[in-house]
Parts: structure tokens; C-alpha cells; sequence
């Protein structure tokens, strides 16, 4: 079998497997949900003089990133485990590790498709800001409150 | 390590193993397996399953070397594991996954990477362990002893000329267990089939060669016939009835109904109240423990 076949394989099978697992999703809208919850609820910056600051400025986007850090440390590790831990948690190791494949390459695949997921979530932020001008729109914030998407800022966090 | 013997079969030499801590699991294991179902017997850390591990290429002997059909096993691993079936003692499936499905990535695991091909592997499989019905269902849904068939399933994937399996009976009804011996019997027409268990009647009744491992030593190994027929006339019973002193010596003990039957062994009967007793397998395990220095009665 190619090295690049397993490789590529394995690589789907574990962002299939995370993907289709009720934490990956339960963390990517639970993420989405909590900033369009700080997104909506800080007319108290106004009050204390922010008032030209959108909810989509640079600084906020900054802001929001490190605080989503704290839950995606824990999201993570969970999904960097799961390559390894899956087959022992299901008793299916040692069938694997019998099997002519490749484990580099088949531990390589998985950690590829892993990373992948990692990144999904760690998009949240990304999609948060980018359907957040919807809140505005469907009147759960001021009009006014959002200025164009400051991309650079978005991408690099 | 890394010789070659140009015979087919399984043949292992010198196999010694020594876990941190100093438990010797293997201790010089010599054992030649030409073709069918083999029987290893033994006790609770006996080895066994450390000898079939190594086998199964799961892990490394610190001395000794093992071919199989002139392929050595520790010197090309991923050649030996093409020709490897290894139920081991407990086997699970990942959540929500379907037995065709599971069985597909271990197809393609196993090197069927041509879609048609896996198909075809994968219906024979389900096929011959009967789980045709129930190929679309969960594998998390599945009885024991449906779980124990998809296992000897995922062994069985390309038909391999090796098949080592653990306790595989262990816990299963009287109609499953027969149903899975079949299955086994079938195979061992074409493959080496390494069988561990505790129960010595599975032995008896499906092998034609065994192995009683000890302390890490093969202390017995031959024709399960030959190994049964030598104690002809040399072992004795009685039933000792409730609530009486039950004598030394015995090889091994069994409750009964009215009492405790005792076996011994010896040149002539005891006394009166004995019996002359069929030799099983059961009494050879106990008589070759107790002569490599471990009666258990």
C-alpha cells in the first residue's frame, strides 16, 4: 500500500471520527454562541467612554482570541489524544498494531487529520466574527456597532 | 536472531523474555507447529500470553527467533504480519461504526486497497462467521458472542496462514461457543491456529497437538491423543462424600453432588474404594504441572 495512501486515509478517518464526535461540535458552537454572547452584552463599554470602539475592533478580536484560548487548551489535548487513545478506549490497538500498515505513517496521518480539526475549532473565532454583523442586523445590537471586518487581525488570531 | 529455515509451519526457538522487574515471562521456549489447531494450555502466568504477543509481533523477545513458512518474524515484521490473524482476548469497535464498515478499514488496513477487492473479502467474511443479517447493525450493539465472531472475522482478513486467538470462548453460551469451534476447525484446514484457553475440553475436543506451558518452559507438547493414552491404567478416582477427610496425595480435586470426586495417580489401585479412571486432558494439564513442580490439588 502507497505511504501516501495511508497517509491520507488515516488523515480522514480521524478528522471524520473527531468531526462526527458531539464535543468537536459542541465546542465549535458553544465558542460561536459565547462571543455573540460578549459580542451582545457590552453596553457597559459604552458607559464607561468606549464609544468609539466597534465590536469587531482589532483590540476586542485580540481580546475575545486569548479568552477562547483558555477552552481550546482543553478542546485540544482532547483531540490531539484521540489518535492514540480511540483504538485503546475501543480495545481495538492491538488488531491495529497488527496489521502490515505503516505506524509512522499511520500515526503521522492521524495527527495530520487532528491538526485539521484543531484548526476547525480554533476557527470559531473567525466564523463568530464573521456572522456576528447578523446580531445587528436582526436587532440585538445597536445599529452601528460593527465596523468592516478587520480581516488581518481575524486571520492572524 | 534473523536465521532462516526454509520449512513451512511455525517454528520457534529459544524464546526468552524477562519483563523490568525481573518476572522471566518466557524462559527458553522451543515449539514447532506444521499445520492445524494447536493447543497451549497453561496457568495464570504461565506465559501464554506473553508467548502469543510475541507471536503477534505486539512485542520483542530479548533472546531466541521464530519463523513462520521461513519468514522471520522479528527480522521482517510487516511480511509476517501480511500472513496474521491475532484475536486477542478482549476486542471492542469504535462507537457508531457499522461491521461492514469496520471491517472495510481493517481490509484496507490489512492491504486491500482495491475497492472490488475489499468487497469481496469483506461479504466472504461475513459470510463465514454468519453475520451477514446483522453487517449494517452497530458493532457496539452485538452480543458476546456475536462480538467474538466479528473478531475472529477481523483475524480471518486475508486469509492468513497464521491465526492466533486468546480465550476465545471465554464467557460465550454453549450454542455460540459451538458455532465459533466450527469456525475454527474450518480454518486450521488451511492455516496454523494457535489456540489459548482455560478450558481444557475446548483443547480435547478441537486439537490434534498441544503444548502445557509453565514458568515460562513448555513442559509438555505432543499428540493430544499420545499424551492422553499414556495414563491408561495409571490414574484412579473416588468421591469422598461431604464432611469427610479428603486424603493427600491427590492430583487434582472436583466437586460433585454427593461429595468431592479426588484423582491420583499410581501403579496399582489404592485401595477398594477407588475406581479405575479414564485419563482426559484435564488430568494430563494437572500431571504435567505437578512433575514440572506445581501440583495445584
Amino acid at each position: 500500500m502507497k505511504r501516501l495512501d495511508v497517509l491520507l486515509r488515516s488523515c480522514w478517518h480521524e478528522f471524520r471520527a473527531g468531526a462526527g464526535n458531539g464535543i468537536v461540535s459542541f465546542t465549535f458552537i458553544g465558542l460561536t454562541a459565547y462571543l455573540a454572547l460578549s459580542l451582545t452584552s457590552a453596553e457597559y463599554m459604552q458607559t464607561l467612554g468606549a464609544t468609539d470602539v466597534p465590536r469587531n475592533g482589532a483590540s476586542v478580536i485580540y481580546l475575545m482570541v486569548t479568552g477562547f484560548m483558555f477552552f481550546l487548551f482543553f478542546a485540544w489535548a482532547w483531540i490531539f489524544a484521540q489518535p492514540i487513545l480511540r483504538d485503546r478506549n475501543a480495545s481495538l490497538h492491538e488488531a491495529v498494531l497488527t496489521t502490515p500498515v505503516n505506524l509512522k505513517i499511520l500515526l503521522l496521518g492521524r495527527f495530520l487529520g487532528a491538526c485539521l480539526l484543531g484548526i476547525l475549532l480554533g476557527s470559531s473565532v473567525l466564523f463568530g466574527f464573521f456572522v456576528a454583523p447578523i446580531l445587528e442586523t436582526v436587532g440585538w445590537m445597536p445599529a452601528g456597532s460593527f465596523s468592516s471586518t478587520p480581516w488581518g487581525q481575524v486571520g492572524f488570531s | 536472531m534473523g536465521q532462516r529455515v526454509d520449512e513451512s509451519g511455525l517454528k520457534i526457538s529459544g524464546l526468552r523474555k524477562t519483563y523490568r522487574g525481573g518476572v522471566q515471562a518466557l524462559n527458553g521456549v522451543d515449539l514447532t507447529i506444521e499445520s492445524g489447531m494447536y493447543g497451549l494450555l497453561g496457568p495464570n502466568g504461565a506465559g501464554k500470553s506473553t508467548l502469543m504477543r510475541t507471536l503477534a509481533t505486539l512485542q520483542s523477545p530479548d533472546e531466541g527467533y521464530m519463523t513462520m513458512d521461513s519468514v522471520d518474524i522479528l527480522a521482517e515484521p510487516n511480511r509476517h504480519r501480511q500472513n496474521l490473524g491475532y484475536l486477542p482476548q478482549h476486542i471492542g469497535a469504535y462507537p457508531g461504526i457499522s461491521a461492514r464498515n469496520l471491517l472495510h478499514r481493517f481490509a484496507w488496513l490489512k492491504g486491500f486497497a482495491d475497492t472490488v477487492a475489499r468487497n469481496y473479502e469483506v461479504d466472504r467474511l461475513l459470510e463465514k462467521v454468519n453475520l451477514v443479517e446483522a453487517a449494517h447493525r452497530k458493532v457496539a450493539t452485538y452480543s458476546g458472542g456475536m462480538m467474538r465472531r466479528f473478531g475472529i472475522a477481523l483475524a480471518l482478513i486475508g486469509s492468513p496462514r497464521l491465526v492466533i486467538v486468546d480465550e476465545p470462548t471465554a464467557g460465550l453460551d454453549p450454542e455460540e461457543r459451538n458455532r465459533f469451534h466450527r469456525v475454527l476447525s474450518d480454518v486450521a484446514t488451511y492455516a496454523v491456529v494457535l489456540l489459548s484457553t482455560h478450558i481444557v475440553e475446548d483443547i480435547e475436543n478441537l486439537c490434534r497437538e498441544l503444548a502445557v506451558i509453565q514458568q515460562g518452559k513448555i513442559v509438555v507438547d505432543g499428540s493430544t491423543k499420545d499424551l492422553i493414552a499414556q495414563w491408561t491404567g495409571r490414574l484412579w478416582t473416588k468421591t469422598i462424600p461431604h464432611g469427610e477427610q479428603i486424603p493427600q496425595g491427590s492430583l487434582h480435586l472436583s466437586a460433585r453432588p454427593d461429595g468431592t470426586r479426588m484423582v491420583l495417580e499410581g501403579e496399582a489401585k489404592p485401595d477398594d474404594g477407588f475406581e479405575a479412571h479414564r485419563p482426559t486432558l484435564e488430568d494430563v494439564y494437572y500431571l504435567a504441572l505437578r512433575n514440572a513442580g506445581q501440583g495445584t490439588a
